[in-house]
């Protein structure tokens, strides 16, 4: 599926971002080992894109009005029956938990391999890996490791270690336009990869991230976006999805955009500092929920609470503290794997909570 | 605080004020004892225009509508606090995102609630039972069960019988083109509480509307219980405070007929969708009246979805049993003093869950 090519495509305006990620990459070796690709998007990327089936994408909402907006959005859209807990109860104490999630009985995934895809511009100012989200592999590395990861094992009905590791990462080069990124070039991006690496269905998570000052919306109206730089349209912090394409079937991925700004980031004073700790915080809250609902037909709150209808068990989780006028992440301190990090928990409905480790008497 | 002149050429705010003063009949004032006719006067309207309103929390409607009046008193009440985090090294953390922080702010350790009816001077009337079921009835159930005691954590109190009924009061009025406003129901409020010498902390209003009478926060009619137009329908109910510059500080609870589409309960409870949906409004407000009366006592000040909740708020479930947006809510059946009935549960820190019993 690759091509040395450069092509100048004239698509539909869903695809016209897209083109301009074809049109700049330069002519160099696409991978710089097996492990460390750089990808090079062709037609055939464009056209999975534009006809792939994708789901609907469960963002996370920013800490702002606008975010505020989308979260009461997904609620309303997403309202569905339930069967609520608690009616006739004549005898004993009636308790309700309101963020125990439910299945729909869609699937999830028992085990995953994560691969990041890094966004670089071809022009201007670029940076490293380091300087532009820390090291997202080696939180999900001792994420794989942890405590942490074994809260979902009730969700996914499997306790073994190791199921979820970190495969290889690629480097996509691009030229930033005037418009934001959207999700179809972000769909290009995923499927340009998973070709290439042959990496597709439910054992596989890419986890796409952009770098500082790109912005990126759901479509092409620009309603709905990550876009620091415009309020207005300043939706959400990172989402999880899914597309079926014509050729390599289902991928799951996730997108990050450059989470260390109001809005996205954590609370200041966290161990690793603040890009780091609001990049692990955001990579952990959408790794979570592509696992246990990937589809977004699995785990989910179905009880018809009022304000968590809908919810995964991360989006349960989110606390937020105000310091000084601006939102944060209120996220805790803990060890996951062989680091300490600052990362959000995520619901448990064996202990009701949300949790950093699985409950007594799971291993 | 009676006069016998009928016209006052006041501002908008309190123009529907005036339309209650002029309908209200010449008649006794009280029936009985426990029972007042009341007429707002002048001086009602004037002793609004001169209060404070201290708080107003809304429950908002199974509407599209009200969901966007949850999401602005989220986003207008996240404050400042002390989070979860930080430094922790143990094995285990848990959080639980529903449990409340107390923000230093007045309880209501006992009150003696009073219910204030609304009755259209013309056109159809209906009975107490008929429009409401038997609110008071419910109150005194309440007052002697269990479940008043999920509370006590908040108030810091355990003893019995500390919520009670007082007296009830029937308003009469001319429903007019235009919904009644906040100010209309402080005036009534105003009105009885000047009567009877009962303002303060220990004293509960409960205003409860006939059926097909709206009501809005303001003049600007957009934010209202207004069923027959569902763009401005935010709200099922609300509790609120005010200082009146006479008689002081006044707590309410506005109950409009909660029998429609958007408030109502779900169907087949034990008391019927009329009274129950009338019960489960009243035990929210009323719960909330007593754990958060100023608005800066008992709230959610963490979760990003819960925060500005209040305990009843997070108890709320909804249930569509219409095939359409307007929802029911959802609600359990169990034993309330010394009857069965089906109305929210609230929420208990010490439990971390919705409870029905400490």
């Amino acid at each position: 599926m690759r091509t040395d090519t450069l092509f100048l495509l004239k698509f539909s305006i869903v695809a016209a971002t897209i083109a301009t990620l074809v049109a700049v990459i330069p002519a160099q070796a696409q991978s710089s080992s097996p492990d460390e690709p750089t990808i090079q998007l062709t037609p055939a990327d464009h056209s999975a894109a534009i006809g792939a089936k994708v789901g609907v994408h469960h963002a996370y909402p920013a800490n702002n009005a606008a975010g505020q907006a989308l979260r009461a959005r997904q609620i309303a859209e997403r309202r569905r029956m339930n069967n609520a807990s608690g009616d006739g109860n004549f005898g004993g104490t009636i308790l309700q938990y309101t963020g125990d999630v439910t299945s729909l009985g869609g699937n999830v995934l028992t085990s995953a391999v994560s691969h990041a895809i890094y966004l670089q511009r071809q022009t201007g100012s670029q940076c490293t890996i380091g300087t532009c989200w820390g090291d997202p592999e080696g939180f999900l590395r001792d994420l794989g490791n942890s405590d942490f990861i074994h809260v979902i094992d009730q969700y996914v009905g499997l306790r073994d270690a190791n199921r979820y590791t970190v495969g290889f990462h690629a480097t996509v080069n691009y030229t930033p336009q005037a418009t934001p990124l959207l999700d179809s070039d972000i769909q290009a991006v995923v499927h340009a990869v998973a070709t290439h690496t042959g990496a597709s269905g439910y054992g596989h998570i890419f986890h796409v991230f952009l770098p500082p000052g790109q912005d990126e919306c759901f479509d092409s109206t620009l309603s709905e976006c990550y876009s620091p730089d415009n309020p207005a349209t300043f939706y959400f912090c990172a989402y999880h999805d899914y597309a079926d394409f014509p050729d390599i079937g289902h991928v799951i991925y996730t997108v990050h955009p450059y989470a260390n700004l109001p809005g996205c980031q954590v609370q200041p004073g966290t161990p690793n500092g603040e890009l780091v700790d609001s990049t692990d915080d955001i990579v952990n809250h959408e790794t979570f929920e592509a696992i246990t609902d990937p589809d977004l037909d699995a785990w989910r709150n179905e009880s018809g609470a009022a304000y968590l209808f809908t919810d995964e068990i991360a989006d349960e989780c989110q606390l937020l503290v105000v310091l000084d006028g601006e939102y944060y992440n209120d996220v805790p301190t803990f060890l996951i794997g062989a680091h300490r990090y600052a990362v959000q928990l995520v619901y448990s409905n064996e202990q009701h909570a949300c949790s950093s480790a699985a409950s007594k008497g799971n291993p | 605080m009676k006069t016998s002149s009928p016209h006052c050429f006041c501002t908008l705010a309190i123009a529907a004020a005036v339309t209650l003063l002029l309908a209200i009949p010449a008649r006794a004032q009280s029936s009985a004892p426990g029972e007042l006719t009341i007429q707002t006067t002048a001086a009602d309207n004037a002793a609004v225009l001169a209060a404070r309103l201290r708080y107003r929390h809304a429950r908002p409607a199974n509407t599209a509508a009200g969901q966007e009046l949850r999401v602005q008193q989220t986003a207008e009440r996240t404050s400042l606090h002390n989070g979860t985090s930080g430094g922790r090294e143990s094995r285990e953390i848990l959080q639980y995102f529903g449990d409340v922080t107390y923000g230093g702010g007045q309880v209501v350790k006992s009150a003696v609630s009073h219910a204030i009816y609304l009755q259209p001077q013309t056109g159809s009337q209906c009975t107490i039972a008929t429009c409401w079921g038997d609110p008071e009835e419910f109150l005194r159930d309440l007052d002697n069960s269990d479940f008043i005691h999920v509370i006590d954590q908040y108030v810091w109190l355990h003893d019995a019988n500390r919520y009670t009924v007082g007296f009830h009061a029937t308003v009469n009025y001319t429903p007019q083109a235009t919904p009644l406003l906040d100010t209309d129901i402080q005036a009534i409020v105003h009105a009885v509480a000047a009567k009877k010498g009962a303002s303060g902390y220990g004293h509960i209003y409960h205003v409860f509307l006939p059926p097909g009478q709206d009501e809005c926060f303001d003049s600007t009619l957009s934010e209202c219980y207004s069923p027959d137009n569902p763009a401005t329908f935010y709200i099922c109910g609300y509790h609120s405070s005010v200082d009146f510059a006479d008689i002081g500080h006044v707590i309410y609870t506005f109950q409009p007929y909660q029998n429609v589409n958007g408030c109502q309960v779900q169907p087949g409870t034990p008391n019927g969708r009329l009274v129950d949906s009338a019960d489960d409004n009243l035990d929210h407000e009323l719960i909330e009246s007593i754990t958060d009366p100023d608005g800066d006592a008992w709230t959610n000040t963490s979760s990003a979805y819960y925060s500005g909740a209040e305990i009843a708020d997070e108890c709320q479930y909804y249930k569509d049993f219409q095939n359409e947006y307007l929802d029911s809510s959802y609600v359990p059946t169990f034993q309330i003093g010394a009857h069965v009935y089906a109305v929210q549960l609230v929420y208990s820190n010490e439990q971390h869950a919705c409870s029905s019993a400490p």
